[in-house]
Formats: C-alpha cells, structure tokens, sequence
C-alpha cells in the first residue's frame, strides 16, 4: 500500500482560465484524517474537486493511490474514492435504502438486480450510520441529520478506501455534527479508509484531524498535525481572528479561544 | 395482484382504450357490429383504417414519452420535453426542408433527416446551457423551438402551393394521414429504439441525485449523456415524421408516472412508454369523436391539455424551489 493516498505535482487550478490554486506538491497521508482549513474563498472546495476530479484541471497530475485521475474510468475510479458534495440532492420519494443502493452503482453489473454483496454492503452502511429503523422512509420525511447522515450511507455503501467530505457538519446542529465526527472517525480508525474533509470548526478540526492544510486565497500557507500547526500567529494570518491557543483540557490536542470579541 | 393493477393503471388501460379507439369513429360502427352482413366490412375498417392510425399514435406517444423522460433525467429539469424545448421543431425543419426538396423520399428516411434536424438544435442547446441554471435550458429552449417554428414558416411560404397542403397537414400533429407506410417506418424505427431507450434507462439511476454525485459515481460520463440525447433526439425525430410536431406528451407522460411509480428510471421507464401510448391515443380519440365528422388534431387536444399542465409546473418549480 502506498504512503499516500493522493498526490498532487504541479497542480494548477483555476476558474475560466484565471488560475486559483497552484501547487507544486502535494501529498494526503493515507489512513489518515485530513482537515482542509481556511477562509470563505480560499480555495479548500475548489481543490477537494479537483483532486476529485469534479474540477478541470490548467496543469499538473493528480494520483488517486496508483490511479492517474485524467485517464482512469469514472466508474473504476468511483471505486477507490468516494465524494459528499456540500449540497447533495436526491428525489423526495427516494427511499433510504435506494439512495444508499446509489452507491453500490460503480459495483454492480449494469443488468442485474443487486447481489448479495450489494445487499450486504447496504446494510454495513446503514447499520454503520444508525439508520436501519429508518431504512425505508422516503429522503422527504427526514430531518436535516437523518439526510446527511443517509448520504454519507451512500457514499459508504460505495466502500472505497478514500473518502472525500465537502463541509459535512454545516447545517447541522452541534450535537449532531460531534455525531458525524466521531463516525468519521470510527470508520477511520476501524477501517483505515483515508478521510478528507472540509471543516469550518478550527477546534473540530483540531480535534479530529491527524493532518491540517490551511489555504489562504489558493495558496496552501501550512501543512502538519494540529500540535505542530496550531498558533495564533497562524489563525491570525489564515483567518485574520486573533485567538488564543491553549492545551485541550481533557484532550491531547490544541484548544482556540476566539479573542477577537474583546 | 389487484392492488398491483391498481398501482400502475396503464396496464389494464392500454386495452381499454385500445379497443375504444378501435370501435370508435366517424362511422357508427357498434350497429354495424350487430349487423352480420356488414361485419366484414367492419373489420376492414379497423384493420385497414383505424389499426394503422392507433398503433402509429400508441408509437409514437411511447416515443415520446420515453423522450420527455430521458431529457428530464439528464438534465434534472421536469420540464424538459422534445416538443418544448425545439428538438421536435428541429426535426421538423429538417422534414420540412427534405419533403420540399426531395418530393420523392421514401417515409423510411424521414426519421433519419428529423433525427439530424433534432441533434443540432439539441446540442446546440446543449452547448449554450451549459453551466447555467436549469431552467435557462427551458427557457433558451422555448427561445428555439420558436425561432425553428419561424424557419419552418419561411420554408413554407418559400414554396410551391401543391407540396405546400402536405406538408401542412402533417406539421399540425395528426394521425389522420397514418396508413400503412408510415406504421411500417414508425413501428421498424421503434422497435429499435424504445427496447434500446428501455436499457439505456437501467443505467440512469445515479442521474438522479445532483450532478457532482453522479458524476462521482460514474453514473454521468460523456457517454452516458450522449447516448440520451442521441436516443431522445432519435425518438423525437420518428414521432415528428409519423405525426408533425405533437407537444406535450415527454412532459406529462413521466409527470404521471412519477406520480404513481417509484422514481427510479429504470422502474419509470415502462410506465412512461405506457402513459405515452395513452395520452396520443385518448387525444386522437378525442380529436375525431368530439366534433365529429370534423377532425381535430390530436397535437391540439394535447397542446389544450397541457399548456395549462406545464405553466402549473413552471410557477411550482420557480416559487418552491426557486430556481
């Protein structure tokens, strides 16, 4: 298996033809949580699709594991990286369990009805996200939690190594976004699948991150773990809040008090 | 088993209105049926007359309907319909121009010109809509269908007064010149296409969810979207050569069965040719019975219909979901 679970080199990004991002390498650890930080239009979204490749590329390869993204088949790279868009959007009258079936498309033989596999992984995914007692209620009937959490069985189900997270606490309310960390977490460590995600939160991306990119208007300004990242000098330049960082006091990692307020 | 039927209603309605359409018409036919001596000619005016008309305006809705519901599933818009967005006035042009300048073209090769005339104004649609908001596909699509509408106009008055009554007959959306030729070119063309729009649909699934989630999936690939719009412009293209531009049956064949199917399109994909079938022959019907022994076309029976359906739409979709 190889160290990374995406690489980037010469990455040049950018919107009709006005370059935004522009990289010369880089590198997501695999098995790890990686946190995109930074500020409204700084370019963590943009870059997240277009390592996923939902974003054309000026210049540069990326690799997904082995995989060259340009010239793999969507399907078979549907296979190895899956991807929640901030806003998804299904029918009202889908069920949960065929919005969750979605994601067994990349599996399945174009043809046939799902096999047991199929089945099987639909169920894992949602016995993994608490929603079986809902499985068959139509998308509409959900509240806001039971919808993400019925997409992120979606792209579960699809039971790729990598999995890419665009924002996936915001509209959410607090107690249900420490719900979805701590499940990304667990499928983390208990399934050593390599998680990228975008977060508003610094002290949730302290908190749960192994590995943190800070992005200021493109440019990536820091990279590293939270212990080694985490200053107010560096809040200061990304966010422009002055902060204070202290230890957590029930956790091993960094802790921001926003300061700006005083 | 009943609640089954109950569930998809164009099961035990197809036959229903099959056999009204074929009993039904501008001669009274149920007294003739009583009658022995005239049986037989009863039964060479279904067969000769009124079979080819029914079956080419069931074809042709199936067709259509399929279309409507292939155009509405790739481009997320429920308003997306052959007829509405010009890919039928495409296809039109294209006749038009192939019957004037060629009087003696075979009916066969007629889908084959709609089918051209349909793809261009469809990819050219295609092409300027692409990254807007969904619904300035609709309305640049209303854009064109007019504009096409306006070429066909000008063909029109350009030519000659003889070909001139034909060509109009057939631009009005009727069945009432359906004979065996046209079901022939109608019914080979279809069997083609509604089995391959019939799997295409199996693959479609994905193209319900958002586009950046399907396309993750690999679900929405450059093939997949071209193959709809190749199947709906081709689909399109026979219905326009066997009927003229007959309008709103991609948009209210789906819209009814969303309504009782679940929305998948490969679970929709039947019911969608079914409703098809129903709508043209119902309007057909309705058509040559109400004012009788005048002819309506069905393409106005349906337009009375579904003009209404499709401004309901239109406000629902801007005010519920503003877009």
């Amino acid at each position: 298996m190889p160290k990374h679970a995406i690489r980037a080199t010469d990455l040049r990004v950018g919107y009709r033809g006005v370059p935004l991002i522009s990289e010369p390498e880089l590198i997501l650890p695999a098995g790890g949580i990686t946190v995109l930080l930074g500020a409204n239009g700084s370019g963590k979204s943009t870059l997240l699709k277009a390592l996923a490749g939902l974003h054309p590329l000026q210049g540069g390869q990326v690799w997904i594991e082995t995989n060259e993204l340009t010239s793999t088949p969507a399907k078979k790279l549907a296979r190895r990286l899956a991807f929640l868009p901030q806003q998804p959007s299904a029918p009202d009258t889908l069920t949960v369990t065929e919005l969750v079936m979605m994601g067994r498309y990349p599996h399945r033989h174009p043809f046939l009805p799902p096999n047991a596999r199929d089945r099987a992984a639909v169920a894992e995914a949602l016995a993994q996200t608490d929603l079986e007692a809902l499985a068959e209620r139509a998308l509409g009937a959900l509240s806001g939690g039971q919808r993400q959490r019925a997409w992120l069985a979606m792209v579960l189900a699809q039971q790729t190594d990598i999995l890419m997270l665009d924002e996936p606490t915001s509209y959410l309310d607090l107690s249900h976004q420490y719900d979805l960390l701590n499940l990304i977490r667990r499928l983390n460590r208990e399934q050593g699948k390599t998680l990228v995600l975008v977060l508003h939160d610094l002290n949730q991306a302290f908190e749960y991150a192994d590995h943190l990119i800070y992005m200021k208007q493109g440019k990536i300004q820091a990279q590293g773990s939270p212990a080694q990242t985490a200053t107010p000098e560096l809040v200061e330049d990304i966010f422009g809040l002055s902060c204070d960082i202290r230890p957590h006091p029930k956790a091993s990692c960094p802790m921001l008090i926003p300061l700006s307020g005083l | 088993m009943t609640r089954h039927l109950l569930s998809a209603p164009y099961l035990w309605l197809l036959p229903v209105v099959l056999a009204l359409c074929l009993l039904n018409g501008s001669s009274d036919t149920l007294s003739l049926l009583l009658e022995d001596d005239y049986r037989h000619l009863l039964l060479q005016i279904i067969a000769e007359l009124r079979l080819p008309r029914v079956l080419v305006a069931a074809l042709v809705g199936a067709g259509l309907g399929m279309a409507g519901l292939l155009l509405q599933t790739l481009t997320g818009n429920r308003l997306a319909d052959p007829g509405i967005i010009g890919v039928n006035q495409g296809a039109a042009l294209a006749v038009v121009a192939g019957l004037l300048a060629l009087p003696n073209l075979a009916p066969h090769w007629l889908p084959l010109l709609g089918v051209l005339g349909g793809l261009a104004s469809m990819v050219m649609l295609w092409i300027l809509s692409r990254g807007t908001a969904a619904i300035a596909l609709i309305l640049m699509g209303v854009g064109l269908s007019s504009l096409l509408s306006a070429l066909i106009g000008c063909l029109l008055i350009l030519s000659d007064t003889q070909r001139l009554a034909m060509v109009m007959t057939w631009l009005a959306g009727s069945f009432a010149t359906s004979n065996d030729a046209v079901l022939a070119s109608t019914l080979g063309w279809s069997l083609v296409l509604l089995p391959l729009s019939w799997v295409l649909c199996q693959r479609l699934g994905p193209l319900l969810l958002d586009p950046l989630s399907s396309r993750m999936l690999g679900g929405r690939t450059t093939a997949i979207e071209s193959l709809c719009l190749l199947m709906a412009c081709g689909l399109g293209a026979v219905a326009v050569a066997a009927a003229g531009t007959l309008g709103f049956v991609g948009l209210l064949a789906p819209h009814l069965a969303r309504r009782l199917h679940p929305p998948q399109p490969d679970r929709l994909a039947l019911p969608v040719m079914g409703y098809g079938a129903l709508l043209t022959m119902v309007a057909d019907l309705l058509g040559r019975s109400l004012f009788a022994p005048v002819q309506l076309p069905a393409g106005l029976m349906l337009a009375i219909v579904g003009v209404p359906v499709f401004i309901l739409l239109l406000l629902w979709q801007q005010r519920l979901r503003g877009d």
